[in-house]
């Protein structure tokens, strides 16, 4: 059975427990960064950084309202980044983590352009694209990924995909009693299904994700038409060749006494 | 580089030696790159190198150095000569267009049709040399981007690989069509010899570049 996460932004307080417990798991370092005036850090993701809360402040009048965004790999079922990758290096597995198999990977970057989320990081250290792989290692073994296990206020769960939909329609029906608007469930049907289902309280816009993310018309182009377009064009050379040559038995060059 | 007689033995200077270099250098590193690259379009065709991409990769990158690198060391010590190619390349007259207008019959029926005198490039090579400088350009600049594609915004990225593929795919026809210029059609056979020699019979060069044979013989320096 496919399994989801449900990441629940009206729950998310920003406490950022999830990157802590990301890099504990996943082994990765930390990163020396700046104060730039804002609670938001470190920057940006990196090969070191699988995930991030994103701070969005929003100004309603004299207030400040923050939005927090889960920046992760999304987990798309049709995976933008799984057709590009020449060394079939990324897979589905477990029917729902997206993973870089980090043997194959030759660090062509490809996948790095044609991610509509814009998530995985070139590693210039090992020449490998590196992002969350769902704690693969994790829920494989029956465990739910690290930033879930750890979430306090109850935003990140994992289970069934079912489940997932359904825990999440019921927080949307609570939440509108309450006099929320503007609730919606992205990823339960876009790209095919969002391994990673985020529900918000704003306008996806707002939180920088696409309003409706599809996968990416240049890859559908390259992949679908240019690929064989490329033995149509070398064999439409080699026939013109062969129509040329059959046409010119007889010719006898200038050179030759000909013309 | 030393200068060669305009004319040696019945045969007429055509490629100076840093044109051949150049030449012989693109032709070797575009098809190392043609090579390494569709072996990344089709993994399973990766057997000259036993598979290995990464391998296939790092040599796709320092062909392509190879492939920017030469043309512009060879146009920056001989700036005379890179842009006599291009003035050459790029004037056209009437009977450059009478020739395009029977380039295609000419190449299926040769012995039926006749040509109009040409200068030192026939324009369908000057056709073909703008396809192939153009998109040679825009392969190296959609490839160069796509080797530091991490710094460049992915919106951009996303039309890079079409783009480089696109070149790639154009060129492919036209080289095709190139090499059977140079090597078979019977029309134009021997012209790879020049190539390599740097020399064309006489005979040869009055009977395809007519105007150019003639500035030659009236003592004009070309090459
Ligand atoms: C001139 C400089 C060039 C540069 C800088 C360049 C660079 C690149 C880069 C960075 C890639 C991505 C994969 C990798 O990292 O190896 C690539 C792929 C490729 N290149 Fe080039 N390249 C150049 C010229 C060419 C030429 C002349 C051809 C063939 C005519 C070619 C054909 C290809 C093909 C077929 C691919 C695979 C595309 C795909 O996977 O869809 N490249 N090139
Ligand atoms: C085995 C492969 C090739 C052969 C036998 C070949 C042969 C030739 C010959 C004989 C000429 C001189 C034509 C004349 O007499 O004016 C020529 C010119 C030229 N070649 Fe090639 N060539 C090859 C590959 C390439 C490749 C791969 C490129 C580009 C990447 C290229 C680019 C050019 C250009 C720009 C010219 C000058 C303009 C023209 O005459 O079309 N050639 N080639």
């Amino acid at each position: 059975m496919a399994k989801a996460m449900l990441v629940d932004l009206s729950k998310c307080i920003g406490c950022r427990a999830c990157q802590v417990a990301c890099k504990e798991w996943n082994q990765n370092a930390g990163e020396k960064t700046e104060n730039t005036g804002t609670y938001e850090n470190p920057p940006d993701l990196s090969p070191q950084t699988w995930t991030k809360i994103k701070f969005v402040e929003q100004n309603s009048g004299d207030n400040v309202k923050w939005l927090f965004r889960r920046m992760m790999c999304q987990h798309c079922t049709d995976a933008a980044c799984e057709k590009v990758c020449p060394p079939k290096a990324i897979s589905h597995l477990e029917t729902t983590a997206v993973v870089i198999d980090q043997e194959k990977c030759t660090g062509c970057k490809y996948c790095i352009s044609a991610c509509p989320f814009n998530v995985p990081r070139y590693d210039a250290a090992d020449n490998k694209a590196k992002k969350c792989t769902l704690c693969i290692d994790r829920i494989s073994n029956g465990l739910i990924p690290a930033c879930a296990k750890v979430c306090a206020p109850g935003a990140v769960q994992f289970g069934e995909r079912s489940d997932m939909v359904k825990l999440a329609k019921a927080r949307m029906d609570a939440l509108k009693t309450k006099g929320v608007n503007d609730l919606r469930l992205y990823g339960e049907s876009e790209l095919g299904g969002l391994g990673v289902m985020v529900l918000m309280t704003a306008a996806a816009e707002d939180y920088g994700f696409p309003d409706k993310p599809s996968f990416p018309v240049s890859v559908n182009l390259w992949q679908d038409y240019l690929k064989p377009l490329t033995i149509v064009a070398g064999g439409g050379g080699i026939l013109a060749v062969l129509v040329s040559f059959i046409g010119s038995i007889g010719y006898k060059h200038k050179q030759e006494g000909g013309e | 580089m030393a200068k060669q007689p305009v004319f040696k033995d019945g045969q007429v200077l055509r490629f100076s030696t840093a044109a051949r270099v150049l030449h012989t250098v693109h032709l070797l590193s575009f098809f190392t790159l043609l090579y390494t690259g569709l072996a990344r379009l089709w993994p399973e065709t990766n057997v000259l190198l036993g598979g290995d991409l990464l391998l296939g990769q790092t040599i796709h990158h320092l062909a392509a150095v190879v492939f920017i690198a030469v043309p512009v060391a060879l146009a920056l010590l001989y700036p005379r000569g890179a842009l006599h190619f291009l003035k050459t390349l790029f004037s056209w007259d009437k009977d450059d267009t009478r020739w395009m207008i029977k380039f295609i019959p000419w190449m299926i029926r040769p012995q039926a049709v006749k040509l109009p005198p040409q200068g030192q490039e026939k324009a369908g090579q000057k056709v073909s040399a703008w396809i192939i400088i153009g998109f040679c350009l825009l392969i190296a600049v959609s490839g160069g981007l796509m080797w530091i594609a991490q710094f460049m915004p992915s919106e951009l990225m996303k039309w890079m690989y079409a783009i480089h593929d696109v070149s790639m795919i154009i060129l492919l026809f036209v080289i095709v069509m190139h090499i059977y210029m140079g090597v078979l059609f019977p029309a134009t056979r021997r012209s790879w010899t020049s190539m390599i020699t740097g020399y064309v019979p006489e005979e040869e060069a009055r009977h395809g570049w007519r105007k150019w044979y003639d500035d030659l013989k009236k003592g004009q320096q070309t090459v």
